[in-house]
């Protein structure tokens, strides 16, 4: 007992240092791709006149590239940050919640999205729990390939835990990828941008929370995920 | 009125400071730079000078003396405690953000990452210094 307490101890530690560590690396590698994109852009404001149509669109590339690297570090940031620092917990009104993650979701004109009824008061952390619902309204989004989007979100509650589902009539997810996905750095590749980060975050912080995850879709139709939150934390 | 500011930028990384000088030659106001490379030369700097600046711009993350060490021994300095500070930095790690609130700041800037962008929130928060009044030292 005592030998698996100090082993328990240790993987703690070690844990934390590895967060710690993360954390520090990203930053400056971030630093440094604030550098390169400065250099980028002198390069490019300075000697456009000069350099034919293909270097001009080879930059343009390396600031795409650039970009991209600094989101792939932002959510190494954001997922290293899961469970190194405890839980906050205060009362959320998610109704107010999820008009703030709206609002700060760039949605293109042809998607809506419709909150089914009331979402409910609850105790959580409100950063946490906008993450995870900011990820998967941000995917339901980002990969909607329909020319009317919709997604629509929704709750039920039983007795000790509320389940929340997130719907879209998007491309589908296929059955083979259904666990894979909320492994980290996987992506569909659908979308150049996406880091595969997403649901591996929000997948963290329901294991945090003591909720689960699962996901019903059909291909080319549309797909639902679904989480659970206790009621009690 | 608009005035031209003396400002005081401690940072250390040299492209970080290209940054800021280019950003500022395109400016309509003439600010006075003062840099310093890190939180120790900043103290020096302060110490020895018989004006003050009116505004600094500090970066958190650098060697000798960082940039939350100087900002908490300014604080606790009557003769320094009054200098608007503003925080530079590519760091929004809620513990950083909270820390400098804490110690008290006049404000608190991630560093976007497109230059354009970068240059338009410094010139922002410059204008908005521009039109203040300060405690003269």
């Amino acid at each position: 007992m005592h030998q698996k307490e100090q082993l328990l101890q240790k993987l703690k530690h070690q844990n934390e240092q590895l967060n710690d560590y993360a954390h520090l690396v990203s930053h400056d590698l971030k630093s440094s791709l604030r550098n390169l994109s400065a250099l980028l852009a002198w390069v490019k404001e300075d000697c456009i006149e000069k350099i034919g149509a293909e270097s001009v669109y080879n930059l343009n590339l390396m600031e795409a590239k650039i970009e991209k690297m600094d989101q792939f570090l932002e959510d190494i940031i954001n997922y290293s940050e899961i469970g190194a620092t405890s839980l906050k917990i205060t009362t959320i009104d998610l109704n107010k919640e999820l008009t703030k993650i709206t609002e700060s979701i760039h949605i293109p004109l042809n998607i809506s999205i419709i909150v089914k009824g009331d979402l409910p008061v609850l105790k959580g952390d409100a950063r946490r729990l906008r993450q995870v619902f900011q990820n998967l309204i941000s995917n339901a989004v980002n990969f909607n390939d329909k020319e009317k989007g919709l997604v629509e979100v929704g709750v039920e509650e039983a007795e000790d835990f509320y389940t929340f589902s997130v719907k879209d009539n998007g491309q589908g997810i296929p059955k083979e990828y259904h666990e894979k996905i909320f492994k980290i750095f996987t992506t569909l590749g659908y979308q150049e941008k996406s880091t595969g980060m997403g649901l591996s975050v929000v997948k963290r912080v329901l294991d945090l929370y003591g909720g689960e995850i699962w996901l019903e879709s059909e291909v080319l139709k549309g797909t639902t995920f679904y989480f659970t939150i206790p009621k009690k934390i | 009125m608009r005035k031209n500011l003396n400002i005081l930028l401690v940072e250390d990384d040299m492209i970080e400071i290209m940054k800021f000088n280019r950003t500022i030659s395109k400016l309509a106001c003439l600010h006075n730079i003062i840099e310093a490379k890190n939180g120790e030369e900043a103290l020096e700097i302060l110490y020895n000078s018989e004006s003050l600046p009116d505004l600094i711009l500090l970066d958190l993350n650098m060697p000798k003396i960082n940039g939350l060490e100087f900002l908490s021994i300014i604080r606790n300095n009557d003769h320094l405690k009054y200098i608007p500070t503003v925080i530079l930095t590519s760091s929004s790690d809620h513990k950083d953000v909270a820390d400098c609130h804490q110690l008290g700041i006049a404000g608190y800037l991630v560093k976007p990452l497109k230059f354009s962008d970068y240059s338009e929130s410094i010139k922002t928060v410059l204008d908005y210094w521009c039109y203040n009044e300060f405690v003269q030292a």
